[in-house]
């Protein structure tokens, strides 16, 4: 990667490049002043210099930044072509926009202001800091003038103070003429204080020094701030401030004289700006209050210890540590931690703003279209939990008979948790018996589902975990556990219905078909002809937005009334299918499924003779919907073609998000068609590259072994990616469990669709009741919490 | 498909399922049926990527197409009927009845640019701070920002959206006196307040990738720069930022097709005001109104898949980096 070595001329500046980009400035500012002419001639565009120049700089440092990046850059021809000249086009289309459109201007105006007032304060912050190290009194000097600048700003910028006429009236534009006077000021106490060293005299000085500017500033105060002092707060304050201060120094072991102050400090200003009314004060009251601050500030600074190389160095590390991060953590903070708190507060009020505790949370239950377990009793009686059985079944078995040491497939924990969880289904059913159908009772038995299901899915990860190469799951049997989760998700989802649990479903169905289809085309394009071509286009779509797949996929879904053609690809393919099935041409196609059933058939049997007992159950497993596929087309019963009463065929196309089968409960599944279709993408290019770091001595071995490719695929590979797919799938979870775009894009969260985000946008951003919206945020928040709990744990281990 | 591998040195090559064994030597049927399935891989995986094609190639064409053609009949049978036409197009970007595409795109433009390259520069300080700056509590003050990256935005949105629009004010308690923050800048409804939000939603990830790979680099450059006299400043001006150039490439791709693609902060954080909003919300408002300018959705669809796909092409490696990036090694 990088050579250990410290590469020459890498610390002197390079100022070749800076002379390009003056001379393409120059050509660009001509070119600009051409254009902008014509502009203005022609379209009535005006321009001043300034933008001209600003565009100018845009283009030349657009393109001086492509040049050095070609110089620099070690790729083949090709690349470095495509790269620069994408760089140069970039910047000239920047350059072509600024001169043109006044919004880009004014975005461009306003990051290159951010920018460069961000450089400025950073170059200077560190440049301050440098001199500590190297100048203590150039650093006092430069503190002090910082410091007053910063606080003769501040109270100018807040109409605090300010220059008056003579009538008393503030003179706005000319106020900030005090911030350079009283930042000179404190910056020659500062260095006033670093060349003294004989401590009385120090101290005074500071005090005195302290006391002018606070004088200064005090007689500056304008007459909204202007404090009435209470001689009783202005005592009991520095003296109550004083003494905690002496207490925590004890505690701690400090110098006490200084903490008096400090905490005096504190006290005078809570007592004599805190406590009273400001604007009703007279100008003295303000200038006592000033000074009296000021001479406290100045008598702490200079009771201060002398400094030491020591106390620099560690002043030096400290400050270039919040330098360093100071920027990027009061962001974070204001974009992320205060709103989420904030949100939390939000979510406990009305919507006027009055405390209503939990009644937010309430209300949201209290919504069957938000929770609505009323249909439990369904789960047990739907075809999908019949085929979740049988499905279940055939796996279990397969598991069973494909291992070698059958008595360890049960751990005791494992065991243990399915038990007591079956003991809770239990008494949920006993209680249900005895108090008949309502509501507590569906909950609990709702909430004894989901234990069970948690319970068994921890145990059999941490099972997988303590045994890696040896669960037992293969082709065959693998396939067969997923499909039944997911019919068993089926069976579970169509009956508890509402926003939670729509939302619950996205999680489980998404994570579980991304991830797998991302796992099963990452093995099955490893070493293919023309792989990356393969992988790029699978990966595509997740460069397009959730909004564009939405749309795409609608044009995918669209029904047209049945006595038109159809135009959208799936009910093209469904209705053409029926009228196939209904045409001659069934029985022969019928034919050919069956000759394909009995192909598997013969090839199960050969698994079984030969004793690959994964061939066996994967074949006899993939024969039962092919035959199903071919009983349908010998029916007629597919393609929803009936026939009419004129004896002509009718279509009945599929109307694919707002259907009204089980309350629209795969309304939802085909609006997570296109998410599964982005995210697929991502899980198979993270995966793939998992799989090519998997070590090749291992792979070696599973060859010289005689392994079959399907027990090298589970047995070592997969146990080797383990955690990366654990990573795949918190990332996709934590991204699902947010989804907002293609609900409000695709249904509006109509036809039984909702999820929580389109739910919490609504209910803030058109119902306008803030509350409601946060209380649902703050929901999302508490189920993404235990993926942050993770990610936490698997960080701490690796942060070393 | 290598599925068939006989000799053990073709290592990586991989097939699930039943078509993964080696052949055992049977004779007629079997044998026969056996090369159709060993050979089902690689026609599994070319089903699939002309299924992963399909729709968008189905919204390329109807893009070509008419209001009528595009109502009667599907899409591959669009060179029967000559109704190929560029006027959709045309449409989009010029006339105001496709909710005006031309300035969405320069909306989004204006936010991802600042937000792909303001988060850049503060991520990249503090990456280095974290890596290469030791201080009291770095490790937990890292984590507790990373783990930040699994916050659903949804938790900030309606407090942010109160910020943009009234400024940061808080009562101290007891005191009873009103501190203001931040003043009331009126920056809701503009393309700046959604930048700003994207930037601090950056940052976790953006710290994320470069502290792993600022970490990686070699200390004893650093140190033997710290012992020539270089500071903590001119050792990440001159050395570290010029060294991190590729994981800062990869975080800018992904970032810029992140911010380019957002619906939810654009349309939470402007609104009403039609002249900021970016091409993704004009489309959604166009499918709307599914039925009226349905023609023109396909052509403006496009339109904004257009820039990420030809970003995604054309640097697709970095892309792929960045993303391994976050997630494997994070």
């Amino acid at each position: 990667m990088v050579q250990a070595s410290l590469p020459t001329g890498l610390l002197e500046r390079q100022r070749r490049p800076l002379i390009q980009a003056g001379i393409l400035l120059v050509v660009l500012l001509a070119v600009s002043y051409v254009i902008a002419t014509v502009a203005e001639r022609d379209l009535g565009l005006f321009l001043d210099t300034w933008s001209r120049l600003v565009a100018a700089a845009i283009g030349a440092g657009g393109v001086v930044a492509s040049l050095a990046s070609w110089r620099s850059s070690p790729h083949s021809t090709a690349r470095r072509v495509t790269i620069t000249a994408l760089g140069v086009v970039s910047a000239l289309v920047l350059w072509l926009l600024y001169l043109t459109d006044v919004l880009v201007r004014a975005t461009v105006q306003s990051v290159v202001i951010a920018i460069v007032v961000s450089a400025v304060v950073f170059v200077v912050a560190n440049k301050w800091f440098d001199a500590s190290l190297k100048d203590w009194r150039r650093f006092t000097a430069l503190t002090g003038l910082i410091g007053g600048a910063a606080i003769a700003g501040l109270l100018v910028g807040n109409r605090n103070m300010g220059l008056f006429t003579g009538s008393g009236e503030a003179l706005a534009d000319r106020s900030l003429l005090l911030v350079p006077v009283i930042a000179v000021l404190c910056g020659a106490l500062g260095v006033a204080l670093s060349s003294l060293k004989v401590q009385p005299t120090k101290a005074i000085v500071g005090a005195a020094g302290g006391g002018v500017v606070g004088l200064l500033i005090g007689a500056f105060f304008r007459s909204g701030s202007l404090p009435s002092l209470e001689p009783v707060a202005l005592l009991v304050g520095p003296v109550v401030g004083a003494a905690l201060f002496v207490g925590l120094a004890r505690l701690r072991g400090k110098a006490l004289g200084p903490a008096a102050v400090t905490g005096a400090t504190f006290g005078w200003l809570l007592g004599a700006f805190g406590i009273p009314e400001l604007g009703s004060g007279t100008v003295l009251e303000a200038i006592v209050g000033t000074a009296g601050l000021g001479l406290l500030l100045g008598l702490r600074l200079g009771l201060a210890q002398p400094d030491t190389m020591e106390s620099r160095i560690r002043l030096e590390r400290k400050a270039r540590a919040v330098i360093f991060l100071a920027p990027a953590l009061l962001f974070i903070a204001a974009t992320l931690v205060i709103p989420t708190i904030r949100t939390g507060w939000l979510s406990l009020l009305d919507r006027t703003g009055g405390f209503v505790g939990l009644g937010q949370y309430r209300l949201a239950f209290s919504d069957p279209n938000f929770y609505n377990v009323s249909r439990w009793a369904g789960i047990f009686v739907s075809t999908e939990f019949l085929v979740f059985a049988v499905v279940l079944v055939i796996g279990l078995v397969t598991v069973l008979l494909t291992r070698r040491q059958i008595d360890q497939f049960w751990p005791p924990r494992l065991s243990i948790a399915t038990a007591g969880a079956m003991v809770l289904l239990g008494v949920a059913v006993t209680a249900n018996a005895l108090a008949g159908e309502g509501p507590p009772t569906a909950n609990v038995l709702t909430f004894a589902m989901i234990a069970l299901g948690i319970a068994v899915l921890v145990m059999l990860v941490r099972y997988l975990k303590a045994h890696p190469g040896n669960s037992g799951i293969s082709g065959g049997s693998g396939m067969a556990l997923t499909l039944a989760m997911i019919f068993l998700g089926l069976a579970l989802f169509t009956n508890l219905r509402g926003t939670l649990f729509n939302n619950i479903w996205w999680v489980f169905l998404v994570t579980i078909l991304a991830t797998g289809v991302g796992l099963a085309i990452a093995a099955l394009s490893d070493g293919a002809k023309a792989e990356s071509f393969a992988k790029a286009m699978i990966f595509m779509p997740m460069a397009i937005s959730f909004v564009g797949a939405s749309i795409i996929w609608r044009f995918m879904y669209i029904a047209r009334p049945p006595t038109n053609d159809q135009t959208g690809v799936l009910n093209s393919l469904w209705v053409g299918l029926g009228q196939l099935a209904n045409s001659g041409a069934a029985v022969p196609v019928a034919i050919g499924f069956f000759l394909v059933v009995g192909g598997l058939v013969l090839l199960a049997l050969r698994g079984f003779l030969s004793g690959a007992l994964g061939i066996g159950w994967g074949s006899v497993f993939s024969a039962i919907p092919v035959a199903w596929i071919g009983w349908l087309f010998l029916s007629g019963n597919i393609g929803g073609v009936t026939e009419g009463p004129g004896g002509q065929l009718v279509a009945a196309p599929i109307l694919f998000l707002s259907g009204t089968n089980q309350v629209g409960a795969y309304n939802n599944f085909f609006i997570m068609v296109p998410f599964i279709w982005i995210y697929t993408g991502f899980a198979m290019v993270i995966l793939s590259a998992a799989i090519k770091g998997v070590p090749s001595d291992l792979i070696d071995a599973c060859n010289v072994d005689g392994a079959t490719e399907s027990q090298k695929f589970w047995r070592v590979i997969v146990p080797q990616i383990a955690p990366t797919i654990g990573v795949v799938i918190t990332t996709i979870i934590v991204t699902v469990m947010k989804v907002f775009d293609m609900v409000a894009v695709m249904t509006n969260g109509n036809f039984g669709t909702e999820v929580l985000a389109n739910a919490m946008w609504k209910a803030a951003f058109t119902q306008g009741n803030r509350g409601l919206g946060s209380a649902i945020a703050v929901m999302l928040f508490l189920l993404v919490l235990p993926i942050m709990f993770l990610n936490i744990r698997r960080m701490q281990k690796e942060f070393h | 498909m290598a599925a068939t591998t006989a000799s053990p040195s073709s290592g990586s090559s991989l097939g699930v399922g039943p078509g993964g064994v080696p052949p055992r030597g049977g004779k007629g049927v079997g044998k026969t049926i056996y090369r159709l399935i060993s050979g089902l891989p690689t026609w599994i995986l070319w089903g699939l990527v002309a299924l992963w094609l399909t729709p968008t190639v189905s919204l390329f064409a109807n893009s070509f197409r008419t209001r009528d053609a595009q109502r009667s009949s599907a899409w591959w049978l669009m060179f029967q009927d000559d109704s190929l036409t560029l006027e959709n197009y045309q449409q989009v970007l010029t006339s105001e009845v496709a909710g005006g595409m031309w300035q969405g795109l320069l909306n989004s433009f204006a936010i991802a640019l600042p937000a792909t390259i303001v988060p850049i520069a503060m991520a990249a300080f503090a990456a280095y701070a974290f890596a290469w700056i030791d201080f009291k509590g770095r490790e937990w003050l890292f984590i507790g920002t990373v783990s930040l990256l699994a916050v659903p935005l949804q938790t900030s949105l309606i407090p942010l959206l109160q910020l943009y629009s009234g400024g940061a004010r808080q009562t101290v308690p007891f005191i009873d006196k009103t501190v203001t923050f931040l003043p009331d800048m009126s920056l809701a409804g503009s393309v700046t307040a959604v930048w700003l939000t994207h930037t601090g939603f950056a940052l976790p990830l953006a710290i994320l990738l470069l502290h792993n790979y600022i970490v990686g680099l070699p200390q004893d450059l650093f140190e033997s720069a710290r012992i020539d006299g270089a500071d903590h400043f001119q050792v990440f001006l001159r050395l570290v930022l010029p060294l991190s150039v590729p994981v800062l490439a990869a975080f800018a791709i992904f970032q810029f097709l992140w911010t380019w693609n957002d619906y939810l902060i654009a349309l939470t954080m402007i609104g009403g005001n039609r002249a900021a909003l970016p091409a993704t919300v004009v489309i959604a408002s166009l499918a709307g109104e599914f039925g009226i300018q349905e023609h023109l959705l396909s052509a403006g669809a496009f339109v904004q898949i257009f820039v990420p796909i030809i970003v995604f092409f054309a640097l697709q490696r970095y892309f792929v980096r960045g993303m391994l990036a976050g997630s494997v090694k994070g």
